[in-house]
């Protein structure tokens, strides 16, 4: 990734660029639209972030936590965006961060499908800024640091939270019925 | 039950790797107190979790298109106008970037439909850029350069209108291909420099290392040029038609006057003037000024005009590197009897 932000910003390299919008734009405009109403806002705001950073190219280098710095800017963006200056991650739209487990490969997981439906609808009852919080670490990868940042929250309230997802997720996985997979191999 | 949420805090904390000694302790012993709670959470942890929804890569573009117009129209202007207003412009732009990937039947008749993409730098900016199979080009002011998507395969095409230093990565049995309005460059491992501005009536291919072979488009003929040589080849006016480059000529063109000859030089260590521009040096060697002009207009995003006709014709030997355009102008005045008056945008020349 550094290697990147070093092309952009010394080279004015488009293409670097344009990989560094691939890999980041999806996460971005979810993020994004756990703020906002609607998607279509949400790209916007995405967009126009990444117009700054390409104005502002030859600055990228000095920037240390880049990931925070982009994930902040798109939150700030995203603020000013709706006038109310203020930040209420609780007001989002319960589906706008709904997340589907899946499995990286059927035979390394002992969990039947059935336990799988359930820990799937578990995620999308969670409260939704738990969900949102939850899916920064799981799948966008953000340490608990960089989420406390960028949702301007204490590292606790951060641990808090995935606790309480973790627990809830686990609590609903059954363990009379995990193993149709393993049996099916042995 | 105060201690089985003391569990999950600290499998929370474990995640994140911030467990301190005294932590891992107290959640090895409550681990023993809960067996259960372990298999489930260890079978949580071989799912991995992606969102319902997704963003196609057809979409990703289409924004991508919508930032750099949207860059544009802000550099555009000299202070950058409110947002909204910006992006009420992009729209309508935004359909034009989209469109510069688009489909275009590949020389030589082949039938199937090819993706391009294509980069752009606008006057008054360079940009460097590294290709999917490594090769590094430096792209002059005003100059747009397209490579076809299925690059990655070892399909190494690129279609250049504008000037471009390039360093191409050697790739055996996959030849790097450059079209541009005249002519088609077909290169092995190497460094040149081509300036093909469809404006100014001539392509030069100068060859810094390696080897290239040259075709020309309208007669087919072929030149090997060695390191060190240039090729000037002279549009003719008449040419210049762009439909003609979509559909092989139909009317008989008139044979370009073409030259090979060698490269100039500059300094004592003979470097090649052709890749001065790479090094931020503006290097201009007998060159009438009206084709002077047009190269400040592109290097400083300005437009020149000269009202005296005459002097169109002067000729010009100069090097200078770095300088703002006042300075630049200066010299001018300095080598031959000329004026010059420069209001917003725009430079007088008498």
């Amino acid at each position: 990734m550094q290697i990147l932000i070093d092309r952009i910003s010394q080279n004015s390299d488009q293409l670097a660029f344009r990989q560094l919008f691939m890999h980041y734009s999806e996460r971005l405009t979810f993020f994004a639209g756990a703020l906002l109403r609607s998607r279509e806002e949400a790209e916007e705001v995405v967009a126009d972030v990444f117009v700054k950073l390409w104005l502002q190219r030859e600055k990228l280098a000095e920037i240390h936590h880049f990931q925070t710095y982009l994930y902040t800017a798109v939150r700030n963006t995203a603020i000013n965006y709706r006038s109310k200056n203020r930040l209420v991650f609780d007001e989002l739209d319960p589906h706008s961060t709904a997340l589907t487990p899946y499995v990286i490969s059927p035979e390394e997981t002992l969990i039947s499908r059935e336990n799988l439906q359930q820990i799937e609808k578990a995620i999308n009852q969670l409260p939704v800024r738990c969900r949102l919080i939850f899916k920064l670490v799981k799948e966008d990868g953000l340490s608990y640091r960089e989420v406390a940042e960028v949702m301007d929250i204490s590292i606790n309230t951060v641990n808090a939270q995935i606790s309480i997802a973790l627990k809830k997720l686990s609590s609903v996985i059954d363990l009379k019925k995990p193993f149709s997979f393993s049996l099916a191999r042995k | 039950m105060e201690q089985e949420q003391r569990l999950w805090e600290l499998f929370s904390k474990e995640l994140s790797g911030r467990l301190s000694d005294q932590e891992q302790v107290e959640l090895d012993l409550l681990k023993a107190r809960f067996p259960e709670d372990v298999k489930r959470l260890e079978m949580l942890g071989t799912l991995s979790f992606r969102s319902r929804e997704s963003q196609s890569d057809e979409r990703k573009e289409e924004l991508l298109g919508r930032i750099f117009s949207s860059v544009e129209s802000s550099t555009a202007a000299e202070a950058p106008p409110k947002r909204r207003k910006v992006w009420l412009v992009a729209v309508p732009l935004a359909v034009a970037m989209v469109a510069g990937i688009w489909y275009w039947a590949a020389p030589g008749g082949e039938k199937a439909a090819r993706e391009w993409s294509t980069v752009q730098t606008r006057k008054g900016a360079k940009s460097t850029l590294t290709l999917p199979d490594g090769t590094v080009v430096t792209l002059n002011a005003g100059s747009t350069l397209s490579y076809a998507d299925d690059f990655k395969n070892g399909a190494r095409e690129v279609r250049l209108n504008g000037e471009g230093y390039f360093k191409v990565a050697p790739m055996a049995g996959h030849p790097f291909i450059v079209y541009t309005r005249a002519l088609d460059i077909k290169v092995l491992g190497t460094e040149f420099n081509i300036q093909a501005y469809e404006e100014e009536g001539k392509t030069e291919t100068t060859l810094f290392s390696g080897k290239v072979e040259v075709m020309l488009k309208n007669d087919g003929k072929r030149y090997m040029l060695q390191p060190r040589q240039k090729l000037e080849v002279l549009h003719m006016a008449a040419v210049r038609d762009t439909v003609a480059q979509a559909q092989p000529e139909k009317a008989v063109r008139p044979a370009p006057q073409v030259q090979l000859m060698a490269a100039e030089t500059e300094g004592q260590d003979s470097t090649l003037i052709a890749g001065a521009w790479v090094e931020n040096k503006f290097v201009f060697r007998d060159e009438p000024l009206e084709v002077l002009a047009r190269r400040l207009e592109r290097w400083y995003n300005v437009e020149v005009e000269i009202e005296n006709e005459q002097l169109k014709q002067a000729r010009f030997t100069g090097s200078v590197e770095n300088e703002p355009l006042p300075q630049i102008l200066e010299i001018l005045t300095a080598l031959k009897p000329i004026h010059y008056k420069i209001t917003a945008n725009k430079v007088t020349i008498y």
